[in-house]
């Protein structure tokens, strides 16, 4: 039978005399009663959550099929009756003594407040084209995550953030696809993602410190690496594509998104207690993002620089590639899993792309599968192995 | 439990300050009624709707407008008159005075021109632009609704659209012409 750390450990305290068998036989069976009960509180929120997500569902496809037959004040009463049954059956619960469905219940009446908003535009045929719907939606979340303390409101607040500010000033109430210009336009988002990335993750230390906002911290932090690490591991699939991805036409609305994220990164350094180092590299990324932005002929000038010299090119690769290892670094430093793996997807995915640009150039067909198989076997053993090593290390320090 | 109260007062009083401006121009602004123009119907969050152009603002915006418009992102306003169906006076970039028999609409350059000015290959420095009016560009009704009003759309289908002398606009519904 294998033996577990806690097997060993406990091996070495009875060797030592530190912990007789009753003494161990009892420690066993406390740890099995606590796993067993966190395994069931798991369940319970899963449940719950997936229950609370098909409701809403069903309470929207139920007030959908009978739309039709109904006026607009019946529509509006209806809307607001569900939101106030939710919230009365997330209280009584709460009040009966079963937290892990309350706080489902609570989440479910957020969802509902979405659909409303939605509603009511769509019951009057008002404006909300296109940032307010988003916005209205985000401040609620953030509101009940406020009272609530859970994850699962800055996972849904900070998406609805993201489109809000895409979507502020612009829209003409036209086609899907005029919604989603904002990660297209030089004049939207696409350019100052990675910037926003920055900002979100400053904001993730931030909330991390605050006893009240800490429910936004994961988000914040996910989304931002995420943000950070796409359009620049992106950027590495051809030396055009930089040029076109950090293309910005510098509106008012795009400085004023750039202001704040300096001022996010500022108050990250002054208030947020991080590692000189940290604040360092926040600083050089800052810059970095915003000098990728700065225009020439054609796009961003940097962009157009690299399009036309190949071995600024290949700098750029290793800078990106540079960047994934300091993530793992500072990650290291701050004690961060999320940035450790962060890091560590980045420098496989720029591994990936580059295998995927340059061998089907220089290999015959089938061994370009072959060694990209043998490549992306050797990368995962390799991240595998890193991922351990370090969250250990870390782990011991 | 203080807190998730005070988080449940917000979001009603989100639910209760969305109507409000708009009802407010509904009740109180001038109508106009306005020539359709067929469009496009989808929205993201909304489900089906008719999307409506006005003929009213086709062609309206000279190319310099529509440039500084664009650059500066500023709306640009269109006077109309009120009666049925209403006509063009003017387009400016600044919110207009309004004479009596008339009443306006903020709306947004649309950006790539106009398909006619396309087709008869206009250069496009020289080309007039479209106004697209968010506040009243989307009609939503039920799919086979919806696919009615925009078989219909064109010169025998008016929107009925309050409008406030701040150039707010509410579309309060599809009627025929006759």
């Amino acid at each position: 039978m294998k033996l577990t750390n806690i097997d060993r450990a406990f091996e070495v305290w009875r060797k030592q005399g530190l912990l007789d068998d009753q003494q161990i036989g009892e420690l066993r069976k406390s740890l099995d009663e606590s796993q067993s009960s966190l395994r069931s509180g798991r369940a319970v929120t899963i449940f719950s959550t997936l229950g609370a997500v098909l409701v809403g569902l069903g309470v929207i496809l139920f007030v959908a099929s009978h739309w039709e037959t109904m006026g607009p004040l019946a529509r509006s009463f209806m809307l607001v009756a569900t939101y106030v049954a939710t919230c009365a059956a997330a209280y009584l619960t709460q009040s009966k003594g079963l937290p892990l469905l309350s706080e489902s219940l609570w989440f479910l009446a957020t969802l509902v407040l979405g659909a409303d908003i939605f509603f009511i535009g769509q019951i009057f045929n008002f404006t909300l084209t296109f940032w307010q719907g988003p916005f209205l939606w985000c401040v609620g979340a953030l509101a009940m995550g406020y009272a609530r303390q859970r994850a699962a409101y800055g996972w849904l607040a900070v998406p609805l953030a993201l489109l809000a500010i895409g979507w502020f000033g612009g829209g003409s109430g036209w086609f899907t696809d005029d919604q989603m210009e904002f990660l297209g336009s030089n004049r939207g988002l696409l350019p100052l993602l990675p910037t926003i990335g920055l900002a979100l993750l400053c904001i993730a230390r931030l909330a991390g410190n605050s006893h009240r906002f800490r429910f936004l911290r994961p988000a914040s932090a996910i989304w931002g690496l995420t943000l950070i690490a796409l359009p620049l591991i992106i950027g590495t699939g051809d030396e055009d594509l930089l040029q076109h991805i950090f293309d910005t036409a510098f509106t008012l609305h795009q400085i004023a998104i750039l202001a704040v994220s300096g001022l996010a990164v500022a108050l990250f350094a002054a208030l947020g207690r991080p590692s000189t180092l940290a604040v360092i590299a926040a600083g050089v990324l800052l810059l970095v993002f915003i000098g990728l932005t700065v225009p020439g002929e054609g796009g961003s000038a940097v962009g157009v620089f690299i399009a036309g010299h190949g071995a600024a090119f290949v700098m750029y690769i290793l800078l990106a590639f540079g960047l994934a290892i300091c993530a793992i670094w500072i990650g290291l430093a701050e004690r961060s899993t999320a940035l450790i793996n962060a890091g560590l997807v980045s420098a496989a995915l720029i591994i990936f792309i580059q295998y995927f640009s340059w061998t089907f150039e220089l290999f015959d067909r089938s061994i370009a599968f072959i060694v990209g198989g043998l490549v992306l076997l050797g990368v995962g053993y390799a991240f595998e192995r890193t991922r351990r090593h370090l969250l250990a290390r870390m782990e011991a320090a | 439990m203080k807190a998730t109260l005070i988080a449940v007062a917000v979001h009603l009083a989100i639910i209760v300050i969305i109507p409000i401006q708009p009802l407010w121009v509904r009740a109180t602004g001038t109508t106009v009624y306005l020539e359709t123009e067929k469009m496009d119907p989808r929205a993201l969050f909304r489900g089906h709707y008719a999307i409506l152009g006005y003929q009213v603002a086709q062609n309206v915006v000279p190319a310099e407008m529509a440039r500084e418009s664009k650059e500066t992102g500023k709306p640009v306003y269109v006077t109309v008159t009120t009666d049925r169906p209403g006509r063009f006076i003017a387009v400016s970039l600044g919110r207009p005075e309004l004479q009596e028999g008339h009443a306006c609409i903020v709306g947004r350059v649309r950006g790539w021109g106009s398909l006619n000015a396309i087709a008869t290959q206009v250069a496009p420095d020289q080309r007039s632009e479209s106004v697209d009016f968010p506040q009243i560009a989307q009609y939503f009704a039920w799919r086979e609704e919806a696919r009615r009003v925009e078989t219909a759309q064109g010169d025998d289908l008016l929107a009925k659209v309050a409008t406030s002398r701040s150039c707010n606009a509410q579309l309060v519904g599809l009627e025929p012409r006759n």
